[in-house]
């Protein structure tokens, strides 16, 4: 038995992730997905992480459970606390984690058809989870899972257990998903894009049923995406990334209503908005390339603010904005915009 | 001008990767090249005949005079392997080239043009495929006699129903494509959207398929040798070598289990390097991000 | 070709366009069903303007989106482009105009060849036509468009992988431009792309719309992003456009139950307006075209219907000023 050094935590902080750092080992050199983040999440929490694809928020999350490929991919360092004990200690395959895979911290992707295996029904697939993670027999197993079906809202659940995947719609699979999350007493769902690949009215449905479920569990949430507008609804605190990096840090309210990092402030600028007919401020260039990259801020090419103080010192840490922990990498103190 | 020189440097890029695949496929690069070599040249590497026979010293180990020792009629193993690869090299790749330019293009005709064209090639490759290739190129083999170039047809005949299906549904699936709409739409001529879009993209997975297909066809002709109905002997052929010396096993195995020996060698690198191929050719060069 | 006048001269005027796929349930089974992807859809496109098919998947905007650019037949009903009757000619008669209506589509690396460099894909659809070109003009025009979409004509022996999303997708408007389109017909184009990229093309479109007093047909299933280029726009549900308004008209005053749920659902950055806002969550999902409903075809989602909109299919009624809406109940 490994001898895990407990951390004294805050009874309710639920994960806490120190600087993290994952790279891949490409053939065109070091892409440094991860570039050093941290964040937490306390109970009953909603986190969102924000950013646009390439960003590493898919990947730190993997880093979580330990999902990454082993080449090309490596977390490099950092430490992750889930319930005090350091995540990162247990081996990629080892007892511990596959037991807090699927059954503490569940993972919700974003392609639902493809999440579930095609030639197993959905009741096999739940009735598998539940088998692995909790000691019951198989016919205790199957109607554990009816119940869980319902309880997302599938009509007709013991019917829809015999069902293939392949005929069941995108909404209704990422319901399965769901149900397979939370059928192990999950204490943190972590659900990346969950609804991107769904269409709008189903999207709603499915945040809704999310949010409902994880309230009434006392769930914690992390959600991974791109969608400012859905963070916006849901989330208690947000996390930005930028190239690797998280730029700005607080609640909801906070960034939604007083931004302060350039990279904010731009996408909620060129965010295209149902209400309004807004003249769109489109954010200049391209994400950057992960593996050069300077020692300056990453966002400097595209920033509109960029002056001689950015151009001269390194990467900026994250500092206090205000009491209400609302954080942000910037050397410039912009106020509201 | 700038463009030419991008094609020279992509093509440069892909040998190299290629190269870089893993030292593996470089291994295997090297036994094919050092196999084809040996064959065409054969007549250096010893001063033998393939049929020439030293009666006084058969099944022989390996010895000073002998690398590889003798066979059942004190011919030199060394010089029939050599002469043999030629007879196996060039037939499995004429059958291979025969059966991949004439089933490429029916395939891909079929999937381009569609309709009842493509119905009556399709059902005819369905009804070929039906019958096992052993059989049916021993019954070919029967009936055009056991030269080397009628070996390569009928190995070729017995082989061609993979490339017709695989580039059928290789230019069915290209053709449902964005950008071949969109070339449609800005007026492009069919015959050029097939020349100019269709067929180089159908490319790298034919060509992956060729290399592999040519370890099918080197099998295919040990086979026939092996039942004696391909090369006939004295003209050694890898096939008839190990059909000969598996009746003297016990006495000197050498003489069958080298040209078997062989056989794998060289299906297992064609296979390797067909792997390595597939990597190489894809358009977005591996291991770009 | 039949010619037909109208009073306006729309560019693009589409008359009753239906479209079924026959479907075969099962090997066995005689039955062939009809998959109804376009059911009886009428609406003109001017010069210079933006019409937008606005739905979720399944509601058939991307099929009559392919049946202007005639990649589909139409079942039945009519298409005219600038009077023409483009639905059921012949390939030949279409000829000459089939440069004038050009694609662009959602996914940027599919939509280029990716054997072909950026210079060679340009090059392409400048000189399908004008063979007698000097090379040198056509280095010209090719250079020029690529500095029309906001491309570095550098940039011109790249291949697509090398290309980011947003570069992919200017080639691809750029190639159709090549054409000297009137009418463009944008499936989707910035639902593929971040979210820092699609503000840069869709700026990029309207810019090149008053430029170049191009005509898009806008297909999408994004209101905020509709919102930000359509001057009239078609809300589509299983096959039947529900609403059709100005943009006005549409995001002031929605009067479809369908439209009016999807405006209520799409997530705004607006953190105090998201506090507020009342969102309507339509219960169950979108039904498949196989089994469209009796009646109105969303009936069964809806919160208002009665028994008329089990029985009976609703016309599309103007309720006021060009606002037309296919609903019983308003």
């Amino acid at each position: 038995m490994l001898d895990i050094k407990k951390q004294k935590t805050n009874s309710t902080t639920l994960l806490e992730v120190r600087n993290l750092k994952t790279s891949f080992f490409t053939p065109t050199g070091e892409v440094k997905a991860v570039n050093d983040i941290s964040y937490y999440v306390n109970k009953k929490e909603i986190v969102a992480i924000v950013g646009e694809s390439g960003c590493g928020k898919s990947v730190s999350q993997m880093s979580v459970l330990q999902l990454i490929q082993i080449p090309p991919g490596k977390i490099l360092d950092g430490k992750i606390y889930f319930n005090g004990i350091n995540l990162l200690e247990y081996k990629k395959n080892s007892r511990e984690m596959r037991q807090i895979r699927g059954k503490d911290i569940s993972i919700i992707f974003q392609e639902p058809m493809t999440s579930l295996n095609p030639v197993f029904t959905v009741g096999y697939q739940i009735s598998d989870v539940i088998k692995t993670h909790m000691e019951v027999d198989k016919k205790t197993a199957w109607e554990i899972g009816v119940k869980s079906l319902e309880k997302v809202g599938i009509p007709d659940a013991s019917q829809r257990m015999k069902y293939y995947p392949f005929q069941l719609s995108g909404g209704m699979c990422q319901r399965v998903m769901i149900a397979m999350a939370i059928v192990t007493r999950t204490k943190l769902i972590i659900a990346d894009e969950p609804t991107t690949a769904l269409d709008v009215t189903t999207q709603a449905q499915i945040m809704e049923l999310l949010i409902s479920l994880v309230r009434e569990l006392n769930t914690s949430l992390v959600i991974v995406t791109h969608n400012l507008g859905v963070v916006t609804r849901y989330a208690d605190r947000i996390y930005v990334m930028y190239a690797g990096k998280i730029v700005e840090s607080g609640t909801t309210k906070d960034l939604m209503t007083k931004p302060m990092h350039p990279y904010t402030i731009g996408l909620l600028k060129s965010v295209p908005k149902v209400d309004q007919d807004e003249y769109l401020i489109p954010i200049p260039g391209a994400p950057p390339d992960l593996v050069n990259i300077p020692l300056q801020c990453s966002f400097l090419p595209r920033c509109s603010y960029n002056t001689d103080v950015c151009q001269q010192r390194v990467f900026p840490d994250l500092r206090t904005v205000d009491e209400k922990q609302h954080r942000v990498a910037c050397h410039l103190d912009l106020g509201v915009q | 001008m700038e463009l030419t020189k991008t094609k020279e440097q992509l093509f440069l890029k892909r040998v190299r990767i290629l190269f870089g695949r893993g030292i593996i496929v470089k291994i295997c690069l090297v036994i094919i090249l050092l196999f084809i070599f040996a064959a065409i040249f054969a007549p250096f590497f010893t001063t033998y005949t393939p049929t020439e026979q030293f009666l006084m010293n058969i099944l022989a180990g390996p010895s000073k005079d002998h690398l590889l020792g003798t066979d059942q009629l004190g011919r030199d193993v060394l010089t029939r392997l050599l002469y043999g690869a030629r007879i196996s090299l060039f037939i499995s790749l004429l059958a291979s080239i025969g059966a991949a330019t004439i089933g490429s293009i029916l395939g891909i005709l079929a999937g381009y043009i569609g309709g009842v064209i493509e119905q009556v090639i399709m059902r005819l490759t369905d009804a070929h495929l039906s019958i096992p290739p052993l059989v049916m190129s021993m019954v070919l083999a029967v009936l055009m006699g056991g030269d080397m170039l009628a070996i390569s047809v009928v190995i070729a005949i017995s082989v061609i129903s993979t490339y017709i299906r695989v580039s059928d549904s290789l230019v069915l699936s290209i053709k449902e494509n964005d950008y071949i709409i969109a070339v449609e739409q800005i007026g492009q001529k069919k015959w050029k959207i097939l020349f100019k879009h269709l067929l180089p993209n159908c490319f790298p997975p034919l060509i992956v398929i060729f290399t592999m297909n040519l370890g099918v066809a080197i099998m295919i002709e040990a086979s026939l040798s092996y039942l004696g109905l391909g090369i006939a002997p004295p003209t050694p052929s890898w096939g008839n070598m190990v059909a000969d010396g598996y009746k003297y096993l016990i006495v000197n195995p050498l003489v069958a289990l080298l040209p078997g020996f062989c056989i794998i060698l060289i299906v297992v690198s064609f296979n390797i390097v067909g792997d390595g191929l597939r990597d190489a050719l894809d358009p977005r060069l591996r291991g770009k991000l | 070709m039949k010619v037909k006048k109208t009073q306006n001269d729309p560019l693009l005027q589409v008359e009753n366009l239906k479209k079924y796929f026959p479907f075969k349930r099962g090997f066995w089974s005689k039955q062939h069903i009809k998959m109804k992807a376009v059911d009886n859809i009428s609406f003109v496109l001017n010069q210079g303007e933006t019409f937008s098919l606005v739905g979720e998947s399944g509601c058939g905007k991307t099929t009559t989106g392919r049946c202007v650019l005639r990649i589909y037949k139409p079942t039945s009903g009519k298409i005219y482009y600038n009077g023409k009757e483009i639905s059921s000619c012949s390939e030949k008669s279409f000829k000459p105009f089939r440069r004038e209506i050009q694609p662009i589509f959602q996914d940027p690396y599919g939509s280029l060849d990716p054997r072909q460099s950026a210079y060679s894909t340009i090059k392409e659809a400048v000189t399908v036509d004008n063979k007698r070109c000097v090379s040198v003009e056509i280095k010209d025009k090719v250079e020029e468009l690529l500095l029309l979409v906001g491309l570095d004509p550098r940039m011109g022996d790249r291949f697509p992988h090398e290309m980011s999303g947003g570069q992919r997708q200017r080639l691809g408007i750029s190639r159709a431009l090549a054409c000297s389109p009137r009418i463009i017909v944008c499936d989707e184009p910035v639902s593929a792309l971040d979210v820092s990229i699609q503000a840069q093309i869709i700026n990029l479109f309207k810019e090149l719309q008053k430029k170049l007093n191009l005509a898009y047909l806008f297909i999408s299933h994004d209101l905020a992003v509709v919102r930000q280029i359509s001057n009239t726009i078609g809300v589509m549900y299983l096959g039947k456009i529900v609403e059709i308004s100005d943009k006005k008209g549409l995001y002031n005053n929605p009067l479809h139950p369908y439209t009016k749920a999807l405006l209520s659902v799409v997530p705004s950055t607006n953190y105090y307006l998201e506090k507020k806002k009342k969102r309507i969550i339509l219960p169950g999902e979108v039904q498949s075209l196989i089994n469209i409903p009796s009646g109105c075809p969303f009936n069964p989602r809806c919160n208002n219907s009665t028994e008329i909109c089990r029985t009976t299919m609703p016309q599309l009624i103007e309720y006021e000023n060009g606002h037309k809406v296919a609903c019983h109940n308003i």
